[in-house]
C-alpha cells in the first residue's frame, strides 16, 4: 500500500512538487484525512457516498463547511450523483469523470485536477473536490459562497456628487463593481496568489491594449516575486511592491471607490485588489493625486477648480502654517503689521512656554484627539468632540497654557489636513509638519526654506513603478490639462502622458458635436477630429 | 519613440552609458535624464542666481552706470563660448567634458584640465555658499552663527548632489516660477522709485574701458560650461544648442534687468555700497499698512537660488574629480568633498575678502578656464579627428537606450 503522498507534519508548500492522484479510493481518503487533519479539524467535511452507477461506485466529497453553499452540494452534487445517475459502468467507452461532469452535475463551472496540490488549492478557497473510486483525477466543483458585508457607502472617501458605493471584503463583488463601469472585453482581471499561508487572491486589473504592457509586467513581476507567508491586506501588499520604502510619501494610490478605480483604469493605470479587504491600490502614483478627488470630475469646471485651488492652499497650510507661525513670532516679527504683532504679543502674555513647545503641545493634543476618534467605540464617539473642543481648546487657553491665536492656527492646519482627499497623502503631510516646525523653531524661514528644498529634491528623485513622482510637471511632458487645475472636460482629450499608454487619446477633439462652435471648427478643418478619427495626434 | 521610450533604463547599472569600445571604455557617472525644459531651468538659475548675492553691487562698483553694457558684451562672448562647447560635445554625446578632456589630451594634461575645472567649481561653490550665508546673517538672522547657516545649506546641497543632476534639474524647473515671480514682483513693486536719469552717463567710465570690462567679465557667464557636464544627461541632443542660448538669453535678461533697476533705484553710489542690492529692493516694498517689511519672505528666494546654484557647481566639481580619479561614479566622493567645501567656505578671512576674490579672481580668470579648456579640446578634436563612434548618427536625434527590466517605464 503506497504511503500518504504528503507527510502531515510538514506545512503545505503551494509551490512544491506535484503528486499525482492515485486510483485507489482508500489511499485518496486517507490522504484527505491526514492532509486536512480531519481528526482535529472541525469545519472540514469529508462526505462519503455511492454514485448510483451499475454497479455503484464509491466516492467522497471534500469541502470546508462555511465556505460553500450547502444547497448547491445537496441539490447540485449529491442528488444527481446518488439518485439520478443511471450510468452503465461497464461501458468503458467514456471516462467516468467526464460523464459525471458533462451529464450529471449542473454546476456552472468545474475543473479536473490530476494532482493533490491542485485539489488542496481549490478546496481552500471554497470549492468542493469530488474523488471517485478508480479514477486518478479529481473534479473540482464551484460551490463557493460565504457571508460577507454587502455593498455600502464608501467610508473614508465621501463625495456629495457622484456614486456613493464603496468596495466590500469580497473580491468578486469588488471586481464586479468595477466591471459594471467598464463594459469592455479588453478590461482584464488577472488572478494571482500571494502568501504561502494566506494564499490571498490578488486581482491585477488593467485594460489590455490601452495600458502599457511593461507597466503591467512590472507590477505582475513584483507581486509574483513576493515570498511571504501572510498578505491579508492591500496595505501590506503596497509595502512589498513600492519603490522607496523609506520615504514618507505614498507611492500607490489607495481607494475604496469603484468609480475611482475604473476612472484610473481608463487612463491607463493598473489596479490591484486583494481578497478580503475593501481597499484597492492603483499604480503608479504621482504627486498630483494629492489634489485629486473623484468628485472633481463630476462637478462643473468652475466648482471643481475652486475645490482644487482650495486643496492646494490646504496642503500649503497644513504643512507650513504652524511652522510659519513659529518662524514669524520667533524670528521675523518685523513682517507683521504692528497691530497684529501687538495682538499676538498680548495673547502670549502669561504663556510660560516658548512658541515651539506651545505648537508641539497643541499638535500632539490634536493628533491624540484624531487617533482617539478613530479607535473609540461609536457609542461614546461624540464625547471626543466635546473633550477636544472644550477641554483642550478653551481650558488650555483659560489656563494660560496656550495662546488663543495658536489654537486658531492649529485648528486651521488640522482642518486643512482633512481636506487632502487621499488618506496616505494626508498622513505624509501630517508627519512632515513636525520637522518643519522644528526647522522653523531653530532657524526661522531659513530652516523652512532648507526643508522645502530638501523635500522638493526628494520628491524629484522619487519614482513610482518607473514613473517620476512629479510627473507631468517635472519632468515636463506635453502640457497637461489636469495637474492642479483641470481643464474643461471636453479639452481633456489626452490620457496622462507619463503612463505611455498604447492609446493616448481619450476622446475626439470635438466632443460637443451638437454645438454650433464645434461644428464650425469641424467643418473648417476637415480631418482634425472628425468622428472616429481620434483627433490629431 | 513610443516603443523606445517605454523601455526602462533604470535597471542598468550605469544607465547613461552604452557599452563602450576600447577607445571609449564605458565608465561614467550615473547621469540620469534631463529634459529640455529642466535643462533650461537649471542652466538659467545657475547663470542668473548670482543677482541675489553681491554681484550687482560689485559690477556696479566696477562699471558704474554701464553695468548693463558689460553684461550684454559678456553675454555675446559667452554665446561664442557656447558654440565652442556644443560643437565639442556634439562629437562626444555620451561623455562629460571631464571624460572628453582625458580622451583627447591624455591622462596627464586631461587630468590637469579636470582638476582645474573641479577646483574652479569647488571654489565657486564655496564662495556662493559663504556669500549666501553672509547675506542672511546681515539681513535677517544676525545672531545665528555663520557655521550653522552654511552647514544647513550644505546638507541640502550634499543631498541634492548625491541624488544627481536629474533630481536637481527637476527641482529647478519646479521652483523656477517661484523664483521668477517674486523677483519680478520685487522689481515691479519698486518701480515707483525708478529714475532713468541715474543710468547716465550711458558709457559709464568710458567706452573702451567698458567694452574691455565686458570682455574680461564675460566670466559672469562662465558657469555656462556646465552644459558640457549636463550634455550626456540629455537624451535628445538636438535642443541643447537652442536651450543653452535660450538660458543664456534669459540669464542675460534677468541680470541686466536687475543691474538696470538697482542703479535706477539706488544710484551708482547706493547700489555699489549696498552688499545685496536685491535684498534692499525687497525692503523698499511698501503697500499700505499691511504689506511692508516683507523681505523675510524672500529668504526662500535666496535659499532656493543659492542652494541650487551651489548644488550644480558642486556636482560638477565632483564629476570632474571622479573622472580624474577614474571612479565609475562620483557619489562616493560627495561626503568627503562636502567637508572640503565646508572648510573652503571658511577659508576667506572676511566677507569683503570673499567678495573681492569672487569679483577680481573667479569672475576674471574663470572665463579662461571655462571657455579656454573647451576651446583647446575642440582644436585637438578637430586636428586629431577624434570623435565618439557613431556620434554623428545620434547628435541630431533621439538617443535610444537598451531597455532594462528594473522598472516598468521610463519617465522621460
Amino acid at each position: 500500500m503506497p504511503t500518504a503522498p504528503i507527510s502531515p507534519t510538514e506545512l503545505f508548500a503551494p509551490d512544491g512538487p506535484r503528486t499525482p492522484i492515485q486510483k485507489d479510493y482508500d489511499v485518496n481518503l486517507r490522504w484527505a484525512q491526514e492532509t486536512f487533519h480531519k481528526d482535529i479539524n472541525s469545519d472540514l467535511v469529508i462526505r462519503e457516498f455511492e454514485i448510483g452507477t451499475r454497479p455503484s461506485t464509491r466516492a467522497f466529497l471534500l469541502y470546508y463547511d462555511g465556505l460553500v453553499i450547502k444547497e448547491v452540494i445537496w441539490e447540485g452534487i449529491l442528488q444527481p450523483l446518488m439518485l439520478l445517475s443511471e450510468i452503465d459502468k461497464t461501458d468503458r467507452r467514456r471516462d467516468l469523470l467526464d460523464v459525471i461532469g458533462h451529464r450529471l452535475l449542473p454546476s456552472d463551472k468545474y475543473e479536473r485536477g490530476t494532482d493533490y496540490e491542485t485539489a488542496i488549492d481549490h478546496v481552500l478557497v471554497g470549492e468542493t473536490a469530488l474523488f471517485v473510486d478508480g479514477e486518478a483525477a479529481v473534479l473540482l466543483l464551484e460551490t463557493k459562497g460565504w457571508q460577507h458585508r454587502s455593498v455600502e457607502r464608501a467610508q473614508s472617501e465621501m463625495v456629495v456628487r457622484g456614486p456613493l458605493e464603496g468596495f466590500t471584503e469580497a473580491l468578486r463583488t469588488n471586481t464586479a463593481l468595477v466591471r459594471r463601469r467598464l463594459k469592455s472585453p479588453d478590461f482584464v482581471i488577472e488572478g494571482l496568489k500571494v502568501g504561502r499561508l494566506s494564499r490571498s487572491d490578488v486581482a491585477l486589473m488593467y485594460i489590455k491594449g490601452l495600458t502599457n504592457e511593461k507597466l503591467v509586467d512590472e507590477v505582475r513581476r513584483r507581486i509574483q516575486a513576493i515570498d511571504v507567508d501572510y498578505v491579508p491586506e492591500s496595505g501590506m501588499l503596497e509595502q512589498y511592491i513600492e519603490d522607496f520604502p523609506y520615504t514618507v510619501f505614498p507611492q500607490v494610490t489607495s481607494t475604496e471607490r469603484p468609480d475611482r478605480v475604473s476612472a484610473f483604469l481608463s487612463e491607463g493605470y493598473v489596479a490591484i485588489m486583494v481578497n478580503d479587504n475593501p481597499w484597492t491600490i492603483i499604480a503608479p502614483m504621482t504627486f498630483t493625486t494629492f489634489f485629486h478627488s473623484p468628485e472633481d470630475y463630476y462637478l462643473r469646471w468652475p466648482y471643481a477648480n475652486f475645490l482644487r485651488a482650495l486643496r492646494f492652499v490646504a496642503i500649503l497650510i497644513t504643512l507650513f502654517l504652524p511652522a510659519a507661525y513659529i518662524a514669524v513670532t520667533s524670528y521675523h516679527q518685523e513682517m507683521l503689521p504692528t497691530d497684529l504683532m501687538m495682538a499676538i504679543a498680548a495673547s502670549r502674555q502669561g504663556v510660560p512656554f516658548p512658541v515651539f513647545l506651545e505648537v508641539l503641545l497643541m499638535d500632539v493634543a490634536f493628533e491624540l484627539i484624531r487617533e482617539a476618534g478613530v479607535r473609540i467605540p461609536n457609542v461614546i464617539g461624540p464625547t471626543i468632540g466635546i473633550v477636544g473642543a472644550i477641554v483642550l481648546g478653551q481650558a488650555a487657553v483659560a489656563a494660560n497654557i496656550v495662546s488663543p491665536i495658536l489654537v486658531i492656527i492649529i485648528a486651521i492646519a488640522a482642518l486643512a489636513s482633512f481636506v487632502v482627499p487621499n488618506f496616505s497623502a494626508s498622513f505624509a503631510l501630517r508627519v512632515l509638519r513636525f520637522p518643519f516646525e522644528f526647522l522653523a523653531a531653530v532657524l526661522g524661514f531659513y530652516g523652512m526654506a532648507a526643508g522645502m528644498l530638501f523635500i522638493a529634491m526628494h520628491l524629484a528623485s522619487l519614482r513610482s513603478f518607473g514613473v517620476p513622482y512629479l510627473s507631468p510637471v517635472a519632468p515636463l511632458r506635453e502640457p497637461s490639462s489636469d495637474i492642479v487645475m483641470r481643464g474643461q472636460i471636453w479639452t481633456m482629450w489626452h490620457r496622462p502622458p507619463f503612463l505611455r499608454q498604447r492609446d493616448k487619446i481619450r476622446q475626439d477633439r470635438v466632443v460637443r458635436k451638437w454645438s454650433p462652435g464645434a461644428r464650425v471648427a469641424e467643418g473648417k478643418a476637415p480631418g482634425q477630429g472628425g468622428p472616429g478619427q481620434g483627433g490629431t495626434r | 519613440m513610443m516603443a523606445d521610450g517605454a523601455g526602462g533604463r533604470d535597471g542598468e547599472a550605469f544607465p547613461g552609458v552604452r557599452p563602450g569600445s576600447e577607445e571609449f571604455p564605458a565608465m561614467s557617472p550615473e547621469w540620469g535624464h534631463v529634459g529640455p525644459a529642466e535643462f533650461v531651468a537649471i542652466l538659467t538659475i545657475l547663470l542668473a542666481g548670482k543677482i541675489f548675492l553681491t554681484f550687482p553691487a560689485t559690477l556696479t562698483d566696477r562699471a558704474k552706470t554701464s553695468g548693463w553694457i558689460v553684461t550684454t558684451v559678456g553675454a555675446m562672448l559667452a554665446a561664442v563660448g557656447v558654440l565652442i562647447i556644443i560643437s565639442l560635445m556634439n562629437r562626444f554625446p555620451d561623455y562629460s567634458l571631464a571624460r572628453v578632456s582625458v580622451l583627447l589630451t591624455g591622462p596627464i594634461i586631461g587630468s590637469v584640465f579636470n582638476i582645474l575645472l573641479s577646483l574652479f567649481f569647488l571654489v565657486l561653490a564655496a564662495a556662493v555658499l559663504r556669500e549666501a550665508a553672509e547675506t542672511l546673517v546681515i539681513g535677517i538672522l544676525p545672531l545665528t552663527p555663520l557655521s550653522v547657516l552654511i552647514a544647513v545649506m550644505l546638507i541640502v546641497v550634499a543631498y541634492g548632489t548625491y541624488l544627481g543632476i536629474e533630481a536637481v534639474s527637476r527641482t529647478a524647473f519646479l521652483l523656477a516660477p517661484w523664483l521668477l515671480v517674486p523677483l519680478a514682483a520685487i522689481i515691479l513693486s519698486d518701480i515707483r522709485y525708478f529714475d532713468l536719469a541715474r543710468l547716465t552717463p550711458i558709457w559709464g567710465t568710458r567706452p573702451a574701458h567698458i567694452l574691455w570690462l565686458g570682455v574680461v567679465r564675460s566670466s559672469i557667464y562662465a558657469e555656462v560650461v556646465a552644459v558640457a557636464f549636463l550634455y550626456p544627461a540629455l537624451r535628445r541632443k538636438k535642443p541643447i544648442l537652442g536651450g543653452t542660448i535660450l538660458s543664456l538669453g534669459l540669464a542675460w535678461f534677468i541680470i541686466t534687468a536687475v543691474i538696470v533697476s538697482v542703479v535706477a533705484i539706488g544710484d551708482v553710489g547706493g547700489a555699489s555700497r549696498t552688499a545685496f542690492p536685491i535684498y534692499f529692493m525687497a525692503r523698499l516694498i511698501h503697500f499700505g499698512r499691511f504689506i511692508q517689511r516683507v523681505e523675510a519672505i524672500f529668504v526662500f528666494l535666496w535659499f532656493f537660488s543659492a542652494a541650487l546654484n551651489v548644488t550644480v557647481t558642486f556636482y560638477i566639481a565632483n564629476v570632474a574629480l571622479s573622472e580624474t580619479l577614474h571612479l565609475p561614479n562620483y557619489r562616493p566622493l560627495v561626503p568627503a568633498m562636502s567637508i572640503i567645501l565646508y572648510t573652503a567656505a571658511f577659508l576667506a578671512p572676511s566677507f569683503i575678502a570673499v567678495i573681492n576674490f569672487e569679483a577680481d579672481v573667479l569672475r576674471v580668470f574663470g572665463g579662461l578656464i571655462c571657455m579656454g579648456i573647451p576651446l583647446i579640446l575642440l582644436i585637438v578634436a578637430v586636428v586629431t579627428r577624434k570623435r565618439q563612434p557613431g556620434a554623428m548618427d545620434r547628435s541630431d536625434g533621439d538617443n535610444p537606450r537598451p531597455s532594462g527590466k528594473g522598472a516598468a517605464m521610463d519617465g522621460r
